[in-house]
């Protein structure tokens, strides 16, 4: 494989390996390993410890992938990158999840050994003019989007005679086509359909953004909330920015079928555009932090508030390895992740299954469609 | 913009619909709620504190038979724009039904008349205070 084609998806890589590696101080200070510690907490010398050591062995693991995917590299070709660079990452994600499963079972051991961290009231702060400011940009913004996937329909289906006879439906990182099908409007068609799907997949997103509960912390009401409307708007805008650009790359895509425009050149604007997305992604994480809990305060943060010692909203029951959150008593349906950055959903709400369901089976209908 | 924080002691005897509802009322004598402004609706309060959405209701519409809040279709709950009704007759025949025993109780265990009036005047003017640096 071409040695600069691999320097660039491990470039891409980079900037996961490092989102995940420091993700213990990138949550709230509240949360620790998926338990929930009071604020104060955060700078027990135990807890530090284990941030240092998370930190360690995340990254051994992490330098242990990049030299699997480079021997891999060197040994194969642009076909075994594009199945090897999807199942790394996959491999790295769920294989960080074994290194993070000990660590959350000793943060519980040692909360547990600190009955001085628990008060004997559970006590949960909401502020009633929450919903009245405005936590994400406009899903109106995604009818740019809309418009941009049903032009392409209506290009394709006008352009329909000069389309190809085989439809890819697979390309390589360089943009070299892998698999095609022969050309029905049904095929033709595929392309433009995913674009929509994708556009109401983020117009999704974008809702979630704005439902997800509300968390409050309750040594500091007022700036937790400021700092968390701006997280919310932040990756709101970042989410209508790349979901219009991917829609428009794919536009693209379908475009260079019909008139001659490089198919190397879309490829590689492809792969800019996913690298820039990753390092925006990275770039957000670290400067926002989940919640908005590493932005700066706009007044100071006040440690020494008279309850910063005590947890107030203790719900780690409803938090299955500190990662899947069920509850059948909260209407919620979204809720921010424990450990990671941003939301996951209440898998003890019906619509939660309901809208798995439906996010998986459409594209797999779509494709069995097709083929 | 508003800024009023119900907390609920979830762990607390007393029913989460009445302690929903007495901050709500605690929030109106302390001009943090205005008259007219929109409270959540009982799904988005329900979600946001994590509790059935018939809690959040029941308190609403004890709120509203009081005269504290109106419900419509449309804007969903609000502050009574016209104002809490005022006290009549058969309000201060209550209140002092209400405030016998607990005098009782507190009169049994030697608290005394000028000790409890002082908490009065305490709780009293502190819910005065919350609201003045905004109205």
């Amino acid at each position: 494989m071409k040695l600069t084609l691999s320097l660039t998806l491990l470039l891409t890589m980079i900037p996961i390996f490092i989102a995940i590696v420091c993700m213990p101080f990138w949550t709230r200070k509240t949360v620790s390993f998926g338990v929930t510690i009071p604020r104060n907490a955060y700078d027990h010398p135990e807890i530090k410890k284990m941030r240092k050591s998370y930190v360690l062995i995340s990254s051994i693991f992490a330098l242990f992938v990049t030299v699997a995917f480079l021997v891999a590299s060197f040994i194969g070709d642009e076909l075994t990158a594009g199945i090897l660079y999807p199942m790394l990452i996959i491999l790295y994600i769920v294989g960080n999840a074994f290194i993070y499963l000990p660590f959350f079972q000793k943060m519980r051991e040692l909360k547990e050994a600190q009955p001085e961290w628990h008060t004997k009231s559970n006590i949960i702060t909401v502020d009633t003019s929450f919903r009245k400011n405005k936590l994400t940009y406009s899903n109106k913004w995604f009818i740019l989007a809309f418009t941009i996937s049903f032009i392409t329909i209506v290009v394709t289906l006008i352009g329909y005679d000069y389309l190809p006879n085989d439809i890819p439906t697979r390309y390589d990182f360089n943009g070299d086509i892998l698999e095609t099908v022969p050309k029905t409007y049904r095929s033709a068609l595929l392309l433009p359909i995913l674009q929509i799907y994708m556009t109401l997949l983020f117009l999704f997103i974008n809702t979630v953004i704005k439902n997800a509960k509300q968390q409050v912390e309750h040594t500091e009401p007022e700036t937790s909330l400021q700092r968390n409307i701006t997280f919310r708007k932040r990756w709101s805008l970042f989410t209508i920015i790349n979901g219009t650009g991917l829609i428009v790359l794919l536009t693209l895509l379908q475009l260079a079928l019909m008139i001659p425009i490089n198919q190397q050149l879309v490829a590689m604007m492809l792969i800019i555009f996913i690298t820039i997305v990753i390092i925006w992604a990275l770039f957000l994480s670290f400067t926002t932090g989940q919640g908005g809990s590493r932005l700066k305060n706009t007044t100071s943060g006040n440690l020494s508030h008279k309850d910063g010692h005590v947890i107030h909203r203790d719900d780690d029951k409803h938090w299955k390895w500190g990662i899947f959150y069920v509850n059948r008593n909260d209407p919620s349906i979204f809720i921010e992740k424990r450990f990671g950055i941003g939301w996951t959903n209440n898998w003890g709400h019906p619509a939660s299954w309901i809208i798995f369901l439906i996010i998986i089976l459409v594209p797999i209908i779509l494709i069995l469609v097709i083929k | 913009m508003t800024d009023m924080l119900i907390q609920l002691d979830m762990e607390s005897k007393e029913p989460l619909y009445t302690q929903l509802r007495n901050q709500i009322v605690e929030g109106i004598a302390s001009y943090q709620l205005k008259p007219g402004d929109a409270l959540p609706s009982v799904r988005t309060l329900a979600q946001d504190i994590g509790i059935n959405l018939h809690t959040v209701n029941k308190a609403y519409k004890q709120l509203e038979q009081e005269g504290f809040l109106i419900i419509q279709r449309q804007k969903g709950a609000l502050i009574h724009p016209g104002g809490v009704p005022k006290a009549d007759d058969r309000y201060l025949h209550e209140l002092t039904n209400v405030l016998k025993p607990i005098i009782a109780e507190a009169k049994c265990r030697g608290i005394a008349y000028e000790q409890f009036t002082t908490i009065c005047q305490e709780i009293y003017l502190s819910l005065h205070k919350k609201g003045d640096n905004t109205s």
